[in-house]
C-alpha cells in the first residue's frame, strides 16, 4: 500500500527553483533515508509533505489524500525547529499534544523522558537546545502514527543519545507504520535504512533500496552518497 | 564477526551472523530463534533487514518458519553441517584470495572439526566452569 | 478543536496581559485612596503621580493588548511556533478562528478593564453628574441618555480597536506570502487595510449623507460649530453596522488567504 505519494511536486521561490518535479512513492512498513547536502531541497520537500508549503505545481497525497485533517492525524512530524513556546514546562507539552492527538502514548512518552534524564518539571527556556530536541523527538516518537517524519533529528546529539534515539526508532516502530528520515549524516543511521532517497539540486537522483546499492556498488550508501554527489 | 557493517549488505551480514551461531552451535539443531524485533533490536538494524535475512537463511534450509510458533533453526544436522563445510570453503577461498593479494601463496588448509564436546566448552564456557566446580 | 485551540491562545495572552490589570487597578485604588486623603502637599503629589500612572497603565493594556495579539498572531502561525501549530490535526479555517475569537476576547476583557480602572479612579456621585450634565444638551436633541451617547462611543472606539487589530492580522497574513521583507510588507499591507476600511465607512458616510441630508449637514457642513446634533444617533448606528459588516468581510477575506502558507 502507498502511504506517500508525490506527484511531480514543484516548488519555486520567485525564480529559484527548490524542488523540481519529484516523484516520490513510498510503501508503509520502510524506513527511507532522504539524503542531500545542506540546501539540497530535503526540507522543502518535508515542508511541502506536512502541508506548511504550497506546491507550485504537482501534488502530496497521503493514504491517498492530500494534506489535511485526516494526514495530520496519521503523520508525526519532527521539524528542524524547536517548536515549543519557551515559557512552559514539559510537562504542559505533552499535555498539549494528549490534547490534540487522539494517537498520543502517554505513558511511552514519560517512560522515554525518564530514561533520557529529562525531567517534566523543568521549563523549555532552562533546557539546553539538544534537550529541547529530545523533548520533541520523545513527543513525536510517542505518537502511533502511521508516518513518521523525522527532519535531521540527529543534528545536536551526542553518539550516546544518537544510539538511544536510533533504539527508540526501532523499538516503536510498527510494521505498518514507515519512516522518513533526513539527515547528512549518513553513516550514523544508514545501518537501519530501507531503502535510500538521495536529492540533489531540489531533484530525485536516486531511489533505491539500501543492500541493492551496497550490493551494486559494493561499499556504503555514506560512500554512495559521496561518490554520486562529485560526479552531479 | 560482531559489528555491522555500512559496505556491504546488511541483510547478508545478518544472515552470516546467524548462520555462524547456527554452525558453531550457540544455536542448536530446533532451537527457536529471538522475534524479528528483538533480533533488529540487538543488532540496532531495521526489522524488514532482519527479515530479509531469515528469509535467506530460510531458503539455505538452515531455518524452517511454524506458522505461528515463530522461527527454528532445522533438525536436519546433515544439512546443517553440509552447509558448515560450504561456509568454510568460502572463508577459506577468500583468505586464499587475500593472501594471493599480498603476494602469498598458501596451500588450502585441512578443516579439522571439533568435536560437540569440545564445541560446548568454546561456546559456553560459563556452564562448563559451573560443572567443574560441583565436582571438585 | 476550536475550543482547545483558544483555550491555548486565551491562556497565553491573558497571562501576559494580567500583569497590566491588575497593576492599572492597583494603581487605581491607589489613586482614589490618595485623592480621597488628600492632607498633605506630599499626598497630593502622590495622587497625582498614581492618577499619571493610571492613565499610563489604561494606554499600556491597550497598546500591549494590540502589539502581544499581533506579534502572537505572527510568532504563533508564522515563527517556529507554526511548525507545530500548522501539522496540527485541525482544519486552517480554526487557526484563524480562534486567533479571531482571541483578539475580540482579550480586547473586549481589556476594555472592561479600562472602565472599571477609570471607574475606580474618577467615578464620584458629582464626577457622573458633572459628565451627565455635559452630555444633557446632546442627549435631549437626540432623545436619547446620557448614559446611552456613553455606552454607544465605548462601543465604537472598541470596534474601532477591533479593526486596527484584525487589519494588523490581515498585514501579517498577505504579508507571509511575500518571498523577503516579510515584516516590512506586515505592517505596510496591515496599515493599507486599515485605511481602506476606514474609507469604505467614511464613504458610507457620504451615502446616508445622500439619503438623508439633515446628516449630511450635521457631518460635512462649514458650520461645524452648531452641528445639528440631531442627526448623532443614526450615524452611531449605522457606523456600528458597518464596522460588524467589515469585519466580517475582513474575516472571511483573511481566512481564505490564510489557506495558503509558505512558512520560513
Amino acid at each position: 500500500m502507498v502511504l506517500l505519494e508525490c506527484k511531480d511536486l514543484s516548488k519555486k521561490y520567485g525564480k529559484k527553483q527548490a524542488l523540481a518535479d519529484v516523484n516520490l512513492e513510498i510503501p508503509s512498513g520502510r524506513i527511507v533515508g532522504l539524503l542531500g547536502r545542506n540546501g539540497s531541497g530535503k526540507t522543502t520537500l518535508i515542508k511541502l509533505i506536512n502541508n506548511l508549503l504550497t506546491p507550485t505545481t504537482g501534488e502530496v497525497l497521503i493514504n491517498g489524500k492530500k494534506p489535511g485533517v485526516e494526514s495530520k492525524n496519521i503523520v508525526s512530524y519532527l521539524p528542524e525547529r524547536t517548536y515549543f513556546s519557551r515559557n512552559i514546562s514539559v510537562k504542559k507539552t505533552l499535555e498539549f499534544f494528549e490534547d490534540f492527538y487522539k494517537d498520543f502514548d502517554l505513558k511511552r512518552a514519560q517512560k522515554l523522558l525518564k530514561d533520557l534524564d529529562l525531567d517534566e518539571d523543568q521549563r523549555i527556556s532552562a533546557m539546553s537546545k539538544g534537550m529541547q530536541e529530545k523533548v520533541q523527538l520523545v513527543l513525536v516518537m510517542s505518537r502511533r502514527a502511521k508516518l513518521y517524519i523525522l527532519d535531521e533529528p540527529l543534528g545536536g546529539v551526542d553518539p550516546a543519545t544518537r544510539d538511544y534515539i536510533l533504539d527508540t526508532i526501532l523499538t516503536n516502530f510498527n510494521e505498518k507504520a514507515s519512516l522518513i528520515i533526513s539527515t547528512h549524516l549518513i553513516s550514523d543511521i544508514e545501518r537501519i535504512l530501507d531503502d535510500v532517497v538521495l536529492i540533489d539540486k531540489g531533484r530525485i537522483v536516486l531511489h533505491e533500496e539500501a543492500d541493492v546499492l551496497r550490493t551494486k556498488y559494493k561499499t556504503s550508501i555514506d560512500a554512495i552518497f559521496r561518490k554520486e554527489l562529485k560526479n552531479a | 564477526m560482531n559489528t555491522i557493517e555500512n559496505n556491504s549488505p546488511v541483510y547478508l551480514q545478518i544472515a552470516e551472523k546467524l548462520a555462524t551461531q547456527i554452525f558453531g552451535g550457540k544455536l542448536g539443531p530446533g532451537a527457536q530463534l529471538s522475534s524479528v524485533r528483538e533480533i533488529a533490536l540487538s543488532e540496532r538494524v531495521n526489522p524488514n533487514t532482519v527479515q530479509k535475512a531469515l528469509g535467506e537463511l530460510e531458503r539455505d534450509g538452515l531455518i524452517l518458519s511454524r506458522s505461528t510458533n515463530g522461527k527454528f533453526v532445522t533438525e536436519d544436522v546433515e544439512l546443517i553441517m553440509r552447509r558448515r563445510e560450504e561456509y568454510a570453503e568460502r572463508l577459506t577461498k577468500s583468505y586464499e584470495k587475500k593472501m594471493k593479494d599480498v603476494g602469498a601463496e598458501i596451500t588450502m588448509p585441512k578443516i579439522m572439526w571439533l568435536t560437540d564436546e569440545q564445541l560446548d566448552v568454546l561456546t559456553k564456557p560459563e556452564k562448563n566452569k559451573e560443572r567443574r566446580k560441583w565436582f571438585f | 478543536m476550536l475550543s482547545k485551540l483558544l483555550k491555548y491562545d486565551l491562556r497565553s495572552n491573558f497571562k501576559f496581559l494580567a500583569i497590566f490589570y491588575v497593576l492599572a487597578i492597583i494603581f487605581a485604588i491607589i489613586t482614589r485612596i490618595l485623592f480621597a486623603v488628600n492632607d498633605s502637599l506630599f499626598l497630593t503629589i502622590l495622587a497625582y503621580v498614581f492618577n499619571g500612572a493610571t492613565i499610563a497603565m489604561i494606554a499600556n493594556i491597550l497598546i500591549n493588548n494590540l502589539m502581544r495579539a499581533w506579534v502572537y498572531f505572527k510568532n504563533n502561525l508564522y515563527g517556529d511556533e507554526g511548525y507545530l501549530m500548522h501539522t496540527l490535526p485541525v482544519p486552517r479555517s480554526n487557526l484563524y478562528a480562534s486567533k479571531f475569537l482571541m483578539g475580540l476576547i482579550t480586547m473586549v476583557t481589556s476594555s472592561l478593564i479600562i472602565i472599571a480602572t477609570m471607574a475606580i479612579a474618577w467615578l464620584t456621585p458629582e464626577s457622573f453628574e458633572g459628565l451627565k450634565n455635559m452630555l444633557a444638551p446632546m442627549a435631549e436633541i437626540i432623545d436619547s441618555t446620557a448614559v446611552e451617547i456613553i455606552l454607544l462611543t465605548i462601543f465604537v472606539v472598541v470596534l474601532e480597536i477591533l479593526v486596527m487589530l484584525f487589519s494588523g492580522y490581515t498585514g501579517i497574513i498577505l504579508g507571509h506570502r511575500k518571498l523577503n521583507k516579510r515584516t516590512a510588507w506586515s505592517v505596510f499591507i496591515g496599515f493599507c487595510c486599515y485605511i481602506v476600511i476606514q474609507l469604505v465607512i467614511l464613504i458610507g458616510m457620504f451615502i446616508l449623507a445622500g439619503v438623508k441630508p439633515e446628516i449630511g449637514d450635521s457631518l460635512f457642513s462649514n458650520e461645524r460649530l452648531i452641528p445639528d446634533i440631531s442627526a448623532l444617533k443614526p450615524v452611531f448606528v449605522q457606523s456600528i453596522v458597518l464596522y460588524f459588516i467589515l469585519i466580517a468581510i475582513n474575516y472571511m477575506l483573511s481566512a481564505k488567504w490564510f489557506k495558503r502558507i509558505d512558512l520560513d
